[in-house]
């Protein structure tokens, strides 16, 4: 039974396609956005590593931003001669010493912001994807 | 002889059908490279090579000619669109069947929604093209031939899909099972169930041959 269903089925016609069905096919690929031939493998390759230089740019931004905040900080207390007892049970019971204004507090500033654009530069860079991928489909 | 799931299943999938080797491969690696690499105008030997294929598959799933060409047309630009997801590691026209067979589906849901919108006759699910004129059964001179087609067409959906794919696509059983989103025993026994129901059919179509 099963060879007569499976011969029964081949026999069967091929109804012939509309005449111009290969040509619509054609024609509607033809309309669609260029997105293949506008960014080839090796563009999106050199855009993507740029992003990653980029991106490591930012982290060391910032973790240079945050090293120069704790250095600031560690010179001022060492300077004023404050630095806490960590060891002593008097935690908490010292004079409360306030970093002196200097120069060094410019400083810590700077790196405050270099650690704010590090912060925030995952968020431009998928902004930067988002209206790149925008201009191609348009 | 009573028939059992298992000697069907048995009987199912011959080690041929398992490695079928598409004759035009070459050509198929290099119109999906060039279309990779941005070169539009080489998907036409794809829709050259498939047009007609696609188009029968199309015809059968939806018996309806308009429809299996617009199921048929958007098959193609999907296709194209997707491109970059087709492994070039499996044959290429059951990966382009699947998208037609999805189509197919969706288009057969579509039409079956707007007939009842419409205060139509209902329909089984998927079987609304079934009240139209099926335009394979004009095309059949035979008329056990015919006979049988038209027992097949009337065979649910999924069934109807299995039987379509398998004996007249000659796609394997893993491929059928991907095309539907289902198991390969799901496939197994669907394609029991309808050589059950067509058992009938297919006895008169013998007898029908051997009188003639």
């Amino acid at each position: 039974m099963i060879d007569e269903l499976a011969s029964t089925m081949t026999r069967l016609p091929d109804p012939a396609p509309p005449a111009p069905l290969a040509a619509n096919v054609m024609a509607r690929i033809a309309r669609l956005p260029d997105e293949r031939s506008l960014v080839t493998p090796a563009e999106m390759a050199a855009v993507n590593a740029e992003s990653t230089g980029r991106e490591r740019l930012a982290w060391g931004g910032g973790l240079a931003g945050v090293g120069i905040a704790f250095g600031t900080y560690v010179y001022g207390e060492l300077a004023a001669g404050t630095l806490p007892d960590l060891i002593s049970s008097r935690i908490g019971h010292g004079p409360l010493v306030t970093m002196p204004i200097e120069p060094g507090m410019l400083v810590l500033g700077l790196g405050l912001l270099l650690y704010l654009k590090g912060l925030f530069t995952p968020l431009r860079r998928a902004a930067h994807i988002e209206h790149s991928s925008g201009g191609l489909r348009r | 002889m009573t028939e059992r799931p298992s000697d069907h299943r048995v009987a199912l999938e011959p080690e041929s059908r398992r490695a079928v080797v598409d004759p035009h491969e070459r050509d198929i690696r290099e119109a999906v490279d060039a279309t990779r690499r941005g070169n539009r105008t080489a998907f036409a030997r794809l829709v050259q090579l498939y047009e007609r294929r696609l188009f029968s598959l199309s015809v059968m799933m939806t018996r309806d000619r308009s429809g299996a060409e617009e199921v048929t047309q958007d098959a193609f630009v999907r296709a194209f669109v997707h491109l970059d997801a087709y492994d070039e590691r499996r044959p290429f026209y059951p990966w382009l069947a699947t998208i037609a067979v999805r189509l197919a589906q969706n288009w057969l849901t579509q039409r079956t929604r707007i007939s009842r919108r419409d205060g139509s006759q209902l329909q089984p699910e998927f079987d609304t093209a079934s009240a139209t004129v099926d335009p394979l059964s004009e095309l059949i001179a035979d008329e056990s031939d015919r006979r049988l087609w038209q027992t097949v067409a009337a065979l649910p959906y999924g069934e109807r899909t299995t039987v379509i794919l398998y004996y007249r696509q000659d796609m394997a059983v893993r491929d059928i099972a991907r095309a539907m989103g289902v198991t390969g025993g799901t496939v197994k026994t669907m394609l029991f169930r309808a050589r059950q129901r067509l058992r009938h059919t297919v006895r008169d179509t013998r007898s029908g041959k051997e009188r003639t």
